[in-house]
């Protein structure tokens, strides 16, 4: 069974989901994504050919959905790992787990994806070691291979399987930067702030409210981004304003729900604070 | 409602860029009118393309302490609507005083509306905002204009003058707000009403009713030199806002058009006293950056040896450890499997996490005096004296720093140099700042320093140390690197300005900031034992190991 704490699920499905058919990580209802530029198409090409895809983007641009739509459409199962420092290359490829026969080998989430066939995603790849990383090499190439020493075993990827990984540029410190023999494995899609219109359109569509109380919160939303570059952080995102505007639909007042979602996300510098609220109090009468 | 020194500019200065779209610099608080040119004070916010200048509460017209805030709050939003929507700089040309104030007037009224129908909240800043109420039955132009802002802000309360009523309809007549041609023509034929009717206007005691409208000058260019407000406004670094630490480092900011004044107290050991205002540091503009000689050197071997003696913020988890605070999972897990195959376990199955080092912010202050132009003693040997001079190693080294620290690193470096020529004129600049990438222009600004004058230590480290206290990390170290004593040409006791400089120290301290000094040359070393204590200090003997020395004090200091 494959470890629980690795992989994300989006369906719910119950633990002891059928190995060979991946079902439960399948995505099972059309997810909302609004696409910016030519996205769809070049990853739909970049999956034909095999290629494996970089995303880099701010938070909160659409890239987890975006990859959940393009497993929709796509009719793959998704597989989605959450990097961080302590991941290690074991947590990626699997480990021998010990019950009361003996050893057993268990797959992580990149050799279940590979073997089965799936797209496995690794969300803030930066965030793991680059010494961790250099495991999906022999995948992103044109080898396609996986070896599990372990094992003894040289896993060769599912014609389905792809590799998708995603990290926001801005954020890491120093010395945080991907391997040259890393980085040139992969194809890129950039995705930003959607323009205003756009936005809006998002807002309005995953919320619920009507379109001039979506265009206040990304008027909001700009200006935060305009503020976020006296300041390390970035200002908001798409998901922050998604997220105001459903507290607006269920029913507080707009200037109330902004103060809940919006005027903290900047950090927690007074001056910050206090910019933003004037802000949002410029945009809404209550 | 807080004194005006310690009001809110920062978050007002964030506001003020928000609303009006621009990268507007910060606003600040115009000090009183110095004596020299003789201007009145400021009575009205003024704008500039760069900054919204606040005047001082006392001479704010119309301030009122208790609402202060929404006085402020309403004036960021002015500024904001004339940025947005009005065309600065207008030619007078040969337009009548009378015809300029109308126009400003109808441009205030008109600029407002446009800012309410973009952002609705704005409409209760102004209106929350406490104002005199007009006299309804004034009949002088400040009274008439005063009855027609409430008109047009309260169209419901009605007035019974005959020009009010009449200018309210031809403001409201004009369809389209943004039509600016428009209104200046109502604004005229307004204007040659009151002429004809001849309402008493002085155009120099003219303000605007509402106190948080401005003062006009940005719309305006008049043909002769601009006023010294409008001529102060937009050169020059705004000053810090100085946060008040003891009675010590009480400062008081005065600005001139090209350089920011403080001034800073001064310890006479011999008297024992504190001389209050004694020392004026003047905090200069920055210097226009010198062509970058050369190409921009690519990170060699020496930045990189630096970048690994400051603390790095990536301390990785160290696994098979023999002891430690987690499990190594894996490590164990192959244990458990030699164990059951019948070998020997390896007993190094834990992890244990090094403590991360936490931000810090360095500050590196170099002595720019005369004697830095010297060369330096310790170079090599043979080369006919014509070594580079103690300023090019002092500059090397602080670029090599800054280089290391590089500008995504944990830590933040500043890099300000100063020196004095008597008590009255201790300058002071700003190199290199917090938060500021050491790009090829910046380092550039940092090589083209030049010495000059003396070294009166004591009044640069309290102006340093108020930097420093600006910043929010958890360690703040300040370098002072040097090559002799502290001296100054109006002083002849020469142990009175060590003295002063080991209270500038000990202040320091006190305020949590650790203070070190790279002291080049062996000459000077009893004093800076003196200044800085046993330990604070390191003597540099070969100069050219300067920049080992500096990170080497940093790692010692940053935990």
């Amino acid at each position: 069974m494959p470890d629980r704490r690795h992989s994300e699920h989006t369906a719910g499905a119950p633990l002891n989901a059928v190995h060979t058919a991946l079902d439960s990580w399948r995505i099972a209802s059309e997810p909302f994504y609004q696409p910016q530029g030519r996205e769809v198409e070049r990853f739909e090409v970049a999956c034909a050919q095999s290629i494996p895809l970089l995303l880099k983007g701010v938070t909160g641009s659409g890239k987890t959905r975006f990859v959940e739509y393009m497993a929709w459409k796509m009719k793959r199962p998704l597989v989605t790992v959450a990097c961080n420092e302590d991941t290690c290359a074991s947590d990626l490829v699997g480990r021998y787990l010990l019950d009361a026969q003996g050893t057993v080998w268990h797959d992580g989430p990149l050799a279940l994806a590979a073997r089965h066939g799936a797209i496995c995603y690794l969300d803030e790849v930066m965030e793991a070691r680059q010494d961790t990383l250099v495991v999906i090499h022999p995948l992103a190439d044109t080898r396609r291979l996986l070896p599990i020493e372990r094992k003894g075993e040289l896993l060769q990827a599912h014609p389905d399987f792809q590799l998708v990984v995603s990290y926001n540029p801005g954020y890491q410190g120093a010395g945080r930067d991907m391997k040259p023999s890393t980085r040139q494995r992969f194809a890129a899609l950039d995705f930003g702030h959607p323009e205003a219109a756009l936005e809006a359109r998002i807002v309005a569509r995953e919320s619920g409210v009507d379109s001039l109380t979506a265009e206040r919160l990304v008027s909001i939303g700009r200006k935060s981004r305009q503020l976020g570059q006296y300041h390390p952080d970035e200002g908001l995102s798409t998901r922050m304003l998604v997220r105001a505007a459903l507290l607006i639909q269920a029913g507080l007042a707009p200037r109330e729900a902004c103060d809940m979602a919006l005027s903290q996300a900047l950090g927690d510098e007074d001056d910050l604070q206090q910019a933003m609220r004037g802000v949002i109090d410029a945009h809404f009468e209550s | 409602m807080a004194a005006p020194e310690t009001a809110p500019l920062a978050s007002l200065g964030l506001l003020l860029s928000a609303l009006a779209d621009s990268r507007q610099g910060v606003s600040r608080i115009m000090a009183p009118a110095l004596s020299e040119d003789e201007t009145p004070a400021p009575r009205r916010p003024v704008i500039t393309r760069q900054q919204l200048l606040l005047p001082a509460t006392a001479d704010w017209s119309g301030f009122e302490p208790a609402q202060g805030a929404l006085l402020y709050r309403a004036s960021v939003a002015h500024a904001a609507a004339h940025l947005r929507y009005s065309r600065p700089a207008q030619p007078v040309q040969r337009l009548k005083p009378l015809t300029v104030a109308v126009t400003s007037a109808l441009e205030d009224a008109r600029v407002e509306l446009l800012l309410v129908r973009d952002f609705p909240g704005t409409r209760r800043w102004f209106a929350d905002c406490p104002q005199a109420p007009p006299n309804p039955h004034g009949l002088d132009f400040s009274a008439l204009i005063a009855r027609l802002d409430r008109l047009l802000m309260t169209p419901c309360l009605g007035d019974d003058n005959f020009w009010v009523n009449k200018a309210r309809s031809l403001f409201g007549s004009v369809a389209d707000l943004t039509d600016e041609a428009a209104f200046r023509r109502i604004a005229a034929l307004l204007a040659n009403d009151l002429g004809q009717m001849r309402v008493p206007f002085d155009p120099h005691q003219h303000l605007a009713p509402a106190p948080w409208r401005d003062d006009h000058s940005y719309l305006w260019q008049h043909a002769q030199t601009e006023t010294s407000a409008t001529a102060a406004a937009g050169k020059g670094a705004p000053p810090p806002a100085w946060p008040s630490l003891a009675h010590d480092l009480d400062a008081r900011a005065t600005a001139t058009p090209q350089a920011v004044m403080h001034r800073y107290p001064e310890w006479d050991e011999r008297s024992a006293i504190m001389r209050t205002d004694w020392c004026s540091v003047i905090e200069q503009a920055r210097p226009a950056p010198a062509s970058p000689a050369g190409a921009v050197e690519a990170p060699g071997a020496e930045q990189r040896w630096l970048a690994r003696q400051l603390p790095s913020v990536h301390a990785r988890v160290l696994r098979k450890q023999r002891e430690g605070d987690d499990t190594d999972l894996d490590a164990a897990i192959v244990a458990l499997l030699d164990h059951r195959s019948g070998l020997m376990p390896d007993p190094r199955i834990f992890t244990r996490s090094p403590r991360k080092p936490s931000p810090a912010s360095i500050l590196v202050l170099l002595d720019l005096s005369q004697s830095a132009n010297d060369a330096a003693s310790g170079a090599a040997p043979g080369n006919g004296g014509a070594g580079p001079s103690v300023l090019e190693l002092e500059k090397r080294a602080a670029v090599l720093l800054a280089q290391a620290v590089g500008p995504e690193g944990l830590h933040r470096l500043a890099i300000h140099g100063f020196c004095s020529n008597t008590r009255a004129e201790v300058r002071y600049q700003r190199l290199l700042d917090f938060g500021e990438r050491p790009d090829r222009a910046a380092l550039a600004r940092v090589r083209s320093a030049t010495a000059q004058y003396s070294t009166r230590m004591g009044a640069a480290l309290r102006h340093a140390t108020g930097h420093l206290l600006q910043e929010r990390g958890a360690q703040r170290l300040l370098l002072l690197v040097t090559d002799g004593a502290p001296s100054d040409i109006d002083v002849f006791d020469p142990a009175y300005l060590v003295h002063d400089a080991r209270a500038a120290v000990e202040v320091a301290r006190a305020a949590g900031i650790q203070v070190s000094c790279a002291g080049l040359g062996r000459n000077a070393e009893a004093d800076l034992r003196t200044i800085f204590g046993t330990m604070g200090y390191c003597t540099v003997a070969n100069p050219f190991t300067l920049p080992r020395q500096l990170a080497k004090l940093c790692a010692r200091y940053i935990a």
